[in-house]
């Protein structure tokens, strides 16, 4: 997506991988430790680690370490902020719409004065 | 949670139909206003196959010179006053599953024509602000997308 904020961009390249999606899957249903986190998928402990570290940077993943176990939950909040897509969207045409009605209404408008659109 | 999420935009445009139709679908016409109003943005290129079922790509430079391709295929063509085609970025990153363009063009007075933006299909989207249940359906829908994509 055409956007300045760099943390959306996280978000939907975080969600971009199906591994990654089966691991917020699971924490929509509660918390989890990172070795129950690992275990149903098949994939060893570091790379779920390096998973959890997207999620993490995306902020969609929350640590909290209790002792040697760190516990993981899922941060709803950065979910939302991806539903602010369609506001995007919204942003984002109105602009297209602005260039494109300065480009139609200045070729009509003024034939000599060449296409404002530049 | 099965509603899909919509969006409208309109403008009323001094210009015929037809000058806008061909706005959206000539790329010589693309290249003088498809990019962000921002400074440092430049239209990069655009194809047009202008039939249903053809596809397009239009695309931007961001200012810090990344190229960000729209694409997407043509679905229904009724010169001039509508035009309705699917719509993602190529960008792998970006994608977030089809969704659906369609421009509607009404003469609005001599020389004046209403353009109706509506873009719509974001369930994935709409479906991230609800709750645990929907995120289920929202993560089920990803996979279905990227296995679509891998097919």
């Amino acid at each position: 997506m055409v956007t300045s904020d760099a943390r959306l961009d996280r978000t939907f390249t975080a969600l971009a991988d199906p591994t990654r999606r089966a691991i917020l899957r699971r924490l929509a249903r509660g918390d989890a430790t990172v070795g129950e986190l690992a275990r149903p998928f098949r994939v060893s402990r570091p790379a779920v680690s390096k998973h959890l570290r997207v999620l993490e940077r995306a902020g969609l993943v929350r640590r909290t370490r209790e002792g040697r176990v760190s516990r993981c939950a899922l941060n709803a909040a950065a979910l939302r902020e991806a539903a602010e897509w369609v506001e995007w969207y919204r942003v984002f045409w109105e602009g297209r719409l602005d260039a494109l009605a300065r480009y139609a209404e200045g070729r009509t408008a003024s034939p000599d004065g060449g296409e404002t659109g530049r | 949670m099965t509603t899909t999420h919509s969006l409208r935009v309109s403008r009323t445009i001094r210009a015929d139909a037809e000058t806008l139709f061909r706005a959206w679908t000539d790329p010589d016409a693309l290249r003088h206003w498809w990019r962000m109003n921002e400074e440092g943005w430049a239209f990069a290129f655009a194809s047009v196959d202008l039939r249903v079922g053809g596809r397009y790509r239009l695309a931007m430079t961001d200012p810090a010179g990344r190229t960000h391709v729209a694409t997407g295929e043509y679905r229904q063509i009724d010169r001039p006053t509508r035009l309705v085609f699917t719509w993602d970025w190529e960008n792998p990153p970006d994608r977030v599953g089809e969704t659906l363009v369609t421009v509607e063009l009404r003469a609005a007075g001599p020389g004046t024509t209403e353009l109706v933006l509506t873009h719509e299909r974001f369930a994935d989207a709409a479906r991230i602000a609800g709750h645990e249940n929907g995120w289920t359906q929202v993560l089920t829908r990803l996979d279905h997308h990227v296995m679509e994509e891998n097919a």
